[in-house]
Protein backbone atom coordinates (compact mmCIF):
# COMPACT_ATOMS: atom_id res chain seq x y z
CA UNK A 1 0.00 0.00 0.00
CA UNK A 2 1.25 3.03 -1.14
CA UNK A 3 -1.22 5.75 0.48
CA UNK A 4 -3.31 5.59 3.32
CA UNK A 5 -7.14 6.12 2.53
CA UNK A 6 -8.50 10.04 3.99
CA UNK A 7 -12.12 10.19 5.40
CA UNK A 8 -13.67 13.72 7.16
CA UNK A 9 -11.81 13.85 10.44
CA UNK A 10 -15.02 13.53 12.61
CA UNK A 11 -18.81 14.02 12.38
CA UNK A 12 -20.61 17.34 11.96
CA UNK A 13 -24.10 18.28 13.65
CA UNK A 14 -27.46 17.74 10.84
CA UNK A 15 -30.47 19.58 10.78
CA UNK A 16 -33.82 20.30 8.74
CA UNK A 17 -33.10 23.36 6.75
CA UNK A 18 -36.03 23.47 5.43
CA UNK A 19 -39.33 21.83 4.46
CA UNK A 20 -42.07 21.88 1.75
CA UNK A 21 -44.94 19.52 1.13
CA UNK A 22 -47.82 19.19 -2.37
CA UNK A 23 -51.29 18.18 -1.83
CA UNK A 24 -53.11 17.33 -4.68
CA UNK A 25 -55.52 19.15 -6.30
CA UNK A 26 -59.06 17.38 -5.38
CA UNK A 27 -60.43 16.81 -1.90
CA UNK A 28 -62.50 13.63 -1.45
CA UNK A 29 -65.06 13.50 1.15
CA UNK A 30 -66.11 10.32 3.37
CA UNK A 31 -69.59 10.78 1.21
CA UNK A 32 -67.84 10.19 -2.10
CA UNK A 33 -66.62 6.80 -1.05
CA UNK A 34 -68.95 5.37 1.53
CA UNK A 35 -71.65 4.33 -0.79
CA UNK A 36 -69.40 2.05 -3.14
CA UNK A 37 -67.34 0.42 0.28
CA UNK A 38 -70.97 -0.41 1.54
CA UNK A 39 -69.47 1.65 4.94
CA UNK A 40 -70.94 4.71 6.78
CA UNK A 41 -69.59 8.10 6.76
CA UNK A 42 -69.75 8.20 10.21
CA UNK A 43 -68.37 4.89 10.81
CA UNK A 44 -65.16 5.65 8.76
CA UNK A 45 -64.52 8.95 10.83
CA UNK A 46 -64.76 7.20 13.98
CA UNK A 47 -62.69 4.08 13.21
CA UNK A 48 -60.43 5.80 11.58
CA UNK A 49 -60.27 9.74 11.73
CA UNK A 50 -60.19 10.52 8.21
CA UNK A 51 -62.87 13.14 7.05
CA UNK A 52 -61.43 14.08 3.73
CA UNK A 53 -58.74 12.45 1.72
CA UNK A 54 -56.40 13.96 -1.48
CA UNK A 55 -56.65 12.05 -5.09
CA UNK A 56 -54.49 12.63 -7.32
CA UNK A 57 -54.83 13.63 -11.10
CA UNK A 58 -53.19 12.30 -14.25
CA UNK A 59 -51.44 14.92 -13.94
CA UNK A 60 -50.28 14.79 -10.55
CA UNK A 61 -47.76 11.69 -10.95
CA UNK A 62 -45.23 10.87 -8.69
CA UNK A 63 -42.31 13.10 -9.71
CA UNK A 64 -44.54 15.76 -10.00
CA UNK A 65 -45.76 15.53 -6.62
CA UNK A 66 -42.25 15.06 -5.24
CA UNK A 67 -40.45 17.76 -7.60
CA UNK A 68 -42.89 20.49 -6.46
CA UNK A 69 -42.19 19.52 -2.53
CA UNK A 70 -38.60 19.01 -2.99
CA UNK A 71 -38.69 22.58 -4.87
CA UNK A 72 -40.16 24.15 -1.93
CA UNK A 73 -38.33 22.64 0.56
CA UNK A 74 -35.12 24.12 -1.34
CA UNK A 75 -36.77 27.29 -1.68
CA UNK A 76 -37.37 27.28 2.58
CA UNK A 77 -34.03 26.99 3.17
CA UNK A 78 -32.51 29.44 0.91
CA UNK A 79 -30.95 26.79 -1.65
CA UNK A 80 -30.88 26.03 -5.07
CA UNK A 81 -31.11 22.31 -6.59
CA UNK A 82 -27.52 22.49 -7.80
CA UNK A 83 -26.57 22.61 -4.11
CA UNK A 84 -28.06 18.93 -3.65
CA UNK A 85 -25.57 16.43 -3.24
CA UNK A 86 -28.15 13.35 -3.06
CA UNK A 87 -31.90 12.95 -3.21
CA UNK A 88 -33.50 9.77 -1.20
CA UNK A 89 -37.18 9.10 -2.12
CA UNK A 90 -39.22 7.03 -0.09
CA UNK A 91 -42.03 5.73 -1.69
CA UNK A 92 -43.52 2.40 -1.65
CA UNK A 93 -45.95 3.10 -4.49
CA UNK A 94 -43.67 3.89 -7.43
CA UNK A 95 -45.30 1.40 -10.00
CA UNK A 96 -41.84 1.09 -11.87
CA UNK A 97 -38.79 -0.57 -11.26
CA UNK A 98 -36.24 1.27 -12.97
CA UNK A 99 -35.24 4.32 -12.81
CA UNK A 100 -35.62 5.58 -9.33
CA UNK A 101 -38.09 7.68 -8.52
CA UNK A 102 -35.46 10.15 -6.95
CA UNK A 103 -33.38 9.82 -9.99
CA UNK A 104 -36.54 11.13 -11.75
CA UNK A 105 -37.21 14.15 -9.47
CA UNK A 106 -33.59 14.92 -9.60
CA UNK A 107 -33.63 15.68 -13.11
CA UNK A 108 -36.83 17.76 -13.27
CA UNK A 109 -35.51 19.56 -10.25
CA UNK A 110 -32.35 20.91 -12.56
CA UNK A 111 -29.87 18.53 -10.56
CA UNK A 112 -29.62 16.00 -13.37
CA UNK A 113 -26.13 14.31 -11.69
CA UNK A 114 -27.14 14.15 -8.23
CA UNK A 115 -26.41 11.02 -6.56
CA UNK A 116 -30.06 9.43 -6.27
CA UNK A 117 -32.14 6.00 -4.78
CA UNK A 118 -35.83 5.34 -3.45
CA UNK A 119 -35.80 4.16 0.06
CA UNK A 120 -38.89 1.39 0.60
CA UNK A 121 -39.72 1.07 4.28
CA UNK A 122 -43.35 1.46 3.59
CA UNK A 123 -45.31 3.77 5.90
CA UNK A 124 -41.95 4.13 7.61
CA UNK A 125 -40.44 5.58 4.64
CA UNK A 126 -39.89 8.84 5.81
CA UNK A 127 -38.17 8.59 9.09
CA UNK A 128 -35.76 5.88 6.93
CA UNK A 129 -34.96 8.69 4.80
CA UNK A 130 -34.35 11.22 7.12
CA UNK A 131 -31.89 9.01 8.91
CA UNK A 132 -30.19 7.93 5.91
CA UNK A 133 -29.68 11.76 4.74
CA UNK A 134 -28.90 12.99 8.57
CA UNK A 135 -25.89 10.48 8.58
CA UNK A 136 -24.62 11.82 5.00
CA UNK A 137 -24.34 14.96 6.04
CA UNK A 138 -23.07 14.41 9.59
CA UNK A 139 -20.30 11.71 7.74
CA UNK A 140 -19.46 14.29 4.79
CA UNK A 141 -20.73 12.14 2.07
CA UNK A 142 -22.96 14.74 1.27
CA UNK A 143 -23.67 18.75 2.45
CA UNK A 144 -27.58 18.94 0.94
CA UNK A 145 -29.02 16.26 0.93
CA UNK A 146 -33.39 16.00 -0.04
CA UNK A 147 -35.31 13.60 1.80
CA UNK A 148 -38.78 13.09 0.26
CA UNK A 149 -41.64 10.62 0.90
CA UNK A 150 -43.80 10.58 -2.13
CA UNK A 151 -47.38 8.15 -2.11
CA UNK A 152 -50.11 7.56 -4.59
CA UNK A 153 -51.82 5.37 -2.19
CA UNK A 154 -54.93 5.25 -5.57
CA UNK A 155 -52.47 3.09 -7.18
CA UNK A 156 -52.02 0.46 -4.66
CA UNK A 157 -55.36 0.20 -3.36
CA UNK A 158 -58.31 -1.90 -4.90
CA UNK A 159 -61.31 1.33 -4.72
CA UNK A 160 -63.50 -1.34 -3.96
CA UNK A 161 -61.87 -2.84 -0.94
CA UNK A 162 -63.63 -1.21 2.41
CA UNK A 163 -60.19 -2.05 4.01
CA UNK A 164 -58.04 0.11 2.46
CA UNK A 165 -59.57 2.10 0.07
CA UNK A 166 -60.97 4.98 2.67
CA UNK A 167 -57.89 5.24 4.26
CA UNK A 168 -54.93 5.64 1.84
CA UNK A 169 -54.30 8.28 0.05
CA UNK A 170 -51.71 10.46 -2.31
CA UNK A 171 -49.53 13.75 -1.55
CA UNK A 172 -45.46 14.33 -0.94
CA UNK A 173 -43.77 16.25 1.64
CA UNK A 174 -39.83 17.35 1.58
CA UNK A 175 -37.19 18.37 3.55
CA UNK A 176 -33.63 19.27 2.99
CA UNK A 177 -31.04 18.23 5.39
CA UNK A 178 -28.11 19.97 5.89
CA UNK A 179 -24.63 20.95 8.11
CA UNK A 180 -25.69 22.58 11.47
CA UNK A 181 -23.92 24.25 14.25
CA UNK A 182 -26.20 22.03 17.00
CA UNK A 183 -27.37 18.87 17.00
CA UNK A 184 -30.54 19.30 14.68
CA UNK A 185 -31.89 15.35 14.21
CA UNK A 186 -31.18 13.03 16.58
CA UNK A 187 -30.27 9.24 16.54
CA UNK A 188 -32.75 6.88 14.98
CA UNK A 189 -34.24 3.83 16.70
CA UNK A 190 -35.11 1.73 14.21
CA UNK A 191 -36.12 -2.02 13.34
CA UNK A 192 -38.38 -4.39 11.55
CA UNK A 193 -40.58 -7.61 12.21
CA UNK A 194 -40.93 -9.70 9.31
CA UNK A 195 -42.96 -12.40 10.69
CA UNK A 196 -45.88 -10.31 10.55
CA UNK A 197 -46.39 -9.84 6.76
CA UNK A 198 -49.99 -10.90 7.09
CA UNK A 199 -50.62 -7.35 8.85
CA UNK A 200 -50.23 -5.04 5.46
CA UNK A 201 -48.85 -6.58 2.19
CA UNK A 202 -50.27 -6.93 -1.69
CA UNK A 203 -52.87 -9.89 -2.63
CA UNK A 204 -50.45 -11.31 -4.89
CA UNK A 205 -47.47 -11.51 -7.05
CA UNK A 206 -46.56 -10.07 -10.12
CA UNK A 207 -43.74 -12.91 -10.44
CA UNK A 208 -43.99 -16.16 -10.55
CA UNK A 209 -47.66 -15.71 -10.14
CA UNK A 210 -49.13 -13.04 -12.64
CA UNK A 211 -46.37 -13.96 -14.90
CA UNK A 212 -47.22 -17.27 -15.54
CA UNK A 213 -50.83 -16.52 -15.30
CA UNK A 214 -51.80 -13.18 -16.56
CA UNK A 215 -55.41 -13.81 -15.71
CA UNK A 216 -54.62 -13.65 -12.67
CA UNK A 217 -55.95 -10.23 -10.56
CA UNK A 218 -53.73 -7.60 -10.67
CA UNK A 219 -51.54 -7.57 -7.17
CA UNK A 220 -53.37 -5.18 -4.67
CA UNK A 221 -52.82 -3.53 -1.00
CA UNK A 222 -54.22 -5.54 1.70
CA UNK A 223 -54.36 -5.04 4.83
CA UNK A 224 -55.78 -6.46 8.23
CA UNK A 225 -56.24 -3.34 10.33
CA UNK A 226 -56.65 -5.02 13.77
CA UNK A 227 -53.23 -6.61 13.29
CA UNK A 228 -51.69 -3.20 12.85
CA UNK A 229 -53.51 -1.63 15.32
CA UNK A 230 -52.82 -4.26 17.76
CA UNK A 231 -48.76 -4.27 16.91
CA UNK A 232 -48.58 -0.53 16.76
CA UNK A 233 -50.36 -0.26 20.47
CA UNK A 234 -47.93 -2.71 22.00
CA UNK A 235 -44.35 -2.01 19.94
CA UNK A 236 -44.38 1.91 19.21
CA UNK A 237 -44.53 3.44 22.51
CA UNK A 238 -41.25 1.50 23.84
CA UNK A 239 -39.18 2.50 20.23
CA UNK A 240 -40.43 5.96 20.91
CA UNK A 241 -39.04 6.47 24.43
CA UNK A 242 -35.95 4.74 23.23
CA UNK A 243 -35.91 7.32 20.43
CA UNK A 244 -36.47 10.28 23.22
CA UNK A 245 -33.17 8.52 25.39
CA UNK A 246 -31.46 7.91 22.44
CA UNK A 247 -31.12 11.77 21.69
CA UNK A 248 -30.52 12.33 25.78
CA UNK A 249 -33.94 14.17 26.54
CA UNK A 250 -36.70 12.76 28.69
CA UNK A 251 -40.20 13.01 27.44
CA UNK A 252 -40.79 15.90 29.03
CA UNK A 253 -38.71 17.40 26.54
CA UNK A 254 -41.37 17.20 23.61
CA UNK A 255 -43.43 19.59 22.74
CA UNK A 256 -44.48 18.13 19.33
CA UNK A 257 -45.86 14.06 18.77
CA UNK A 258 -45.71 13.56 14.92
CA UNK A 259 -46.24 10.17 13.99
CA UNK A 260 -47.19 8.49 11.04
CA UNK A 261 -50.61 9.09 9.90
CA UNK A 262 -51.90 5.58 10.38
CA UNK A 263 -55.51 5.82 12.14
CA UNK A 264 -56.40 7.79 14.39
CA UNK A 265 -57.25 5.35 16.65
CA UNK A 266 -53.37 4.25 16.76
CA UNK A 267 -51.98 7.99 17.24
CA UNK A 268 -54.52 8.67 20.36
CA UNK A 269 -53.86 5.18 21.66
CA UNK A 270 -49.91 5.34 20.94
CA UNK A 271 -50.15 9.67 22.69
CA UNK A 272 -51.79 8.29 25.46
CA UNK A 273 -49.46 5.03 26.36
CA UNK A 274 -46.14 8.01 26.30
CA UNK A 275 -47.26 10.21 28.78
CA UNK A 276 -46.98 13.06 27.01
CA UNK A 277 -47.01 16.89 28.38
CA UNK A 278 -50.52 18.02 28.87
CA UNK A 279 -49.44 21.04 26.03
CA UNK A 280 -47.78 18.77 23.63
CA UNK A 281 -49.42 19.76 20.19
CA UNK A 282 -50.09 15.92 18.58
CA UNK A 283 -50.21 15.71 14.76
CA UNK A 284 -53.62 14.95 13.46
CA UNK A 285 -53.34 15.70 9.50
CA UNK A 286 -54.63 12.36 8.96
CA UNK A 287 -58.35 13.93 9.22
CA UNK A 288 -57.90 15.93 6.01
CA UNK A 289 -55.08 13.77 4.58
CA UNK A 290 -55.81 9.92 4.93
CA UNK A 291 -52.90 7.95 5.32
CA UNK A 292 -50.54 9.10 2.57
CA UNK A 293 -48.03 6.36 3.98
CA UNK A 294 -44.18 7.70 3.50
CA UNK A 295 -45.50 11.20 2.87
CA UNK A 296 -47.84 11.31 6.02
CA UNK A 297 -44.94 12.92 8.46
CA UNK A 298 -43.80 15.93 6.21
CA UNK A 299 -47.34 17.16 5.39
CA UNK A 300 -48.45 16.32 9.08
CA UNK A 301 -45.44 18.53 10.40
CA UNK A 302 -46.43 21.47 7.40
CA UNK A 303 -50.00 21.55 8.51
CA UNK A 304 -49.16 21.71 11.76
CA UNK A 305 -46.33 24.78 10.58
CA UNK A 306 -48.73 26.43 8.55
CA UNK A 307 -52.05 26.49 11.19
CA UNK A 308 -49.15 28.20 13.64
CA UNK A 309 -49.72 25.17 15.89
CA UNK A 310 -45.90 24.91 15.84
CA UNK A 311 -42.88 26.99 16.13
CA UNK A 312 -39.59 26.73 14.53
CA UNK A 313 -37.04 25.40 16.96
CA UNK A 314 -39.31 22.96 18.83
CA UNK A 315 -38.67 19.51 19.82
CA UNK A 316 -40.51 17.11 17.84
CA UNK A 317 -40.81 13.22 18.14
CA UNK A 318 -41.45 11.47 14.93
CA UNK A 319 -42.51 7.27 14.40
CA UNK A 320 -42.85 5.78 11.48
CA UNK A 321 -44.20 2.08 11.32
CA UNK A 322 -45.63 0.13 8.34
CA UNK A 323 -45.41 -3.11 5.86
CA UNK A 324 -42.86 -5.23 6.91
CA UNK A 325 -44.07 -4.15 10.09
CA UNK A 326 -40.87 -1.87 9.84
CA UNK A 327 -40.29 1.59 12.40
CA UNK A 328 -37.96 4.11 12.91
CA UNK A 329 -37.95 6.92 15.80
CA UNK A 330 -36.71 10.15 15.86
CA UNK A 331 -36.45 13.78 18.12
CA UNK A 332 -35.82 16.38 15.62
CA UNK A 333 -35.70 20.06 15.98
CA UNK A 334 -38.68 21.88 13.73
CA UNK A 335 -37.27 23.98 11.04
CA UNK B 1 -62.45 -17.72 37.34
CA UNK B 2 -61.52 -21.04 35.63
CA UNK B 3 -64.76 -21.21 33.43
CA UNK B 4 -65.93 -18.51 30.20
CA UNK B 5 -69.68 -19.10 30.16
CA UNK B 6 -71.56 -17.04 26.82
CA UNK B 7 -72.72 -14.43 29.85
CA UNK B 8 -69.83 -13.91 30.54
CA UNK B 9 -68.82 -12.95 26.96
CA UNK B 10 -72.30 -10.95 26.93
CA UNK B 11 -71.28 -9.20 29.45
CA UNK B 12 -67.54 -8.10 27.77
CA UNK B 13 -69.62 -7.30 24.53
CA UNK B 14 -71.98 -4.58 26.25
CA UNK B 15 -68.92 -2.69 28.39
CA UNK B 16 -67.07 -2.81 24.49
CA UNK B 17 -70.04 -1.73 22.49
CA UNK B 18 -70.18 1.77 21.33
CA UNK B 19 -72.82 3.79 23.29
CA UNK B 20 -74.96 4.48 20.78
CA UNK B 21 -75.36 0.93 19.90
CA UNK B 22 -77.29 -1.61 22.16
CA UNK B 23 -76.27 -4.54 20.30
CA UNK B 24 -79.21 -7.31 20.15
CA UNK B 25 -77.87 -10.15 22.93
CA UNK B 26 -80.90 -11.66 23.82
CA UNK B 27 -81.66 -14.72 22.84
CA UNK B 28 -79.08 -17.17 20.30
CA UNK B 29 -76.29 -14.51 19.75
CA UNK B 30 -73.77 -17.35 19.56
CA UNK B 31 -73.82 -18.23 16.72
CA UNK B 32 -74.44 -14.84 14.70
CA UNK B 33 -71.58 -13.26 12.86
CA UNK B 34 -69.66 -10.24 14.35
CA UNK B 35 -70.19 -8.15 11.42
CA UNK B 36 -74.15 -9.15 11.98
CA UNK B 37 -74.30 -8.16 15.57
CA UNK B 38 -72.05 -4.72 14.79
CA UNK B 39 -69.01 -5.42 15.78
CA UNK B 40 -66.28 -4.73 13.49
CA UNK B 41 -62.62 -6.30 13.41
CA UNK B 42 -61.38 -4.03 15.90
CA UNK B 43 -64.19 -4.18 18.29
CA UNK B 44 -63.32 -8.45 17.85
CA UNK B 45 -59.49 -6.94 19.10
CA UNK B 46 -60.87 -4.99 22.24
CA UNK B 47 -63.22 -8.00 23.14
CA UNK B 48 -60.26 -10.36 22.95
CA UNK B 49 -57.71 -7.76 25.05
CA UNK B 50 -60.30 -7.57 27.28
CA UNK B 51 -60.44 -11.08 27.92
CA UNK B 52 -56.75 -10.51 28.29
CA UNK B 53 -56.51 -8.43 31.20
CA UNK B 54 -59.22 -10.20 33.06
CA UNK B 55 -58.44 -13.92 32.21
CA UNK B 56 -54.49 -13.10 32.23
CA UNK B 57 -54.32 -15.13 29.00
CA UNK B 58 -52.36 -14.28 25.89
CA UNK B 59 -54.44 -14.90 23.10
CA UNK B 60 -52.04 -14.63 19.85
CA UNK B 61 -53.21 -12.74 16.72
CA UNK B 62 -54.01 -15.94 14.83
CA UNK B 63 -56.21 -16.82 17.17
CA UNK B 64 -57.77 -13.92 17.13
CA UNK B 65 -58.66 -13.87 13.32
CA UNK B 66 -60.57 -17.29 13.47
CA UNK B 67 -63.11 -15.29 16.51
CA UNK B 68 -65.73 -14.90 13.44
CA UNK B 69 -68.70 -15.44 15.93
CA UNK B 70 -68.93 -15.07 19.81
CA UNK B 71 -69.50 -18.82 20.09
CA UNK B 72 -66.06 -19.52 19.00
CA UNK B 73 -64.64 -16.79 21.25
CA UNK B 74 -66.62 -18.79 24.00
CA UNK B 75 -64.92 -22.00 22.97
CA UNK B 76 -61.69 -20.91 22.55
CA UNK B 77 -61.46 -19.21 25.96
CA UNK B 78 -63.19 -22.17 27.78
CA UNK B 79 -60.51 -24.34 26.09
CA UNK B 80 -57.72 -22.35 27.26
CA UNK B 81 -58.75 -22.27 30.68
CA UNK B 82 -58.98 -26.11 30.68
CA UNK B 83 -55.94 -26.32 29.64
CA UNK B 84 -54.81 -24.02 32.14
CA UNK B 85 -56.08 -25.86 34.88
Amino acid sequence: MTGSIKVPESLRHSRILGLGVYRPERVVPNAELAPRLGLDESWIEKRSGVRTRRFSSAEETLPVMGQAAAGKALAAAGLTAADVGCVVVATTSHMIQMPSLASEIGYALGASRVAAFDVNAACAGFPYALSVASDMVRAGTATHVLAIGAEQGTSLFDPDDPATAFLFADGAGAVVVGPSATPGIGPVVWGSDGSRADAVGMTGYWKPALREDPELPWPRLSMQGWRVYRWATTELAPVARLAVEAAGLTMSDVDVFLPHQANMLIIDAVAKQLELRADVIVARDIENSGNTSSASIPLALEQLVASGQVESGMTALTIGFGSGMVYAGQVIEIP
Amino acid sequence: MSTFTSEDLKTIMLATADESITPALDGDFLDLSFADLDFDSLAVLEIATRIQQTYHLEIPDDAIAEMSTPRNVVDYISGRLRESV
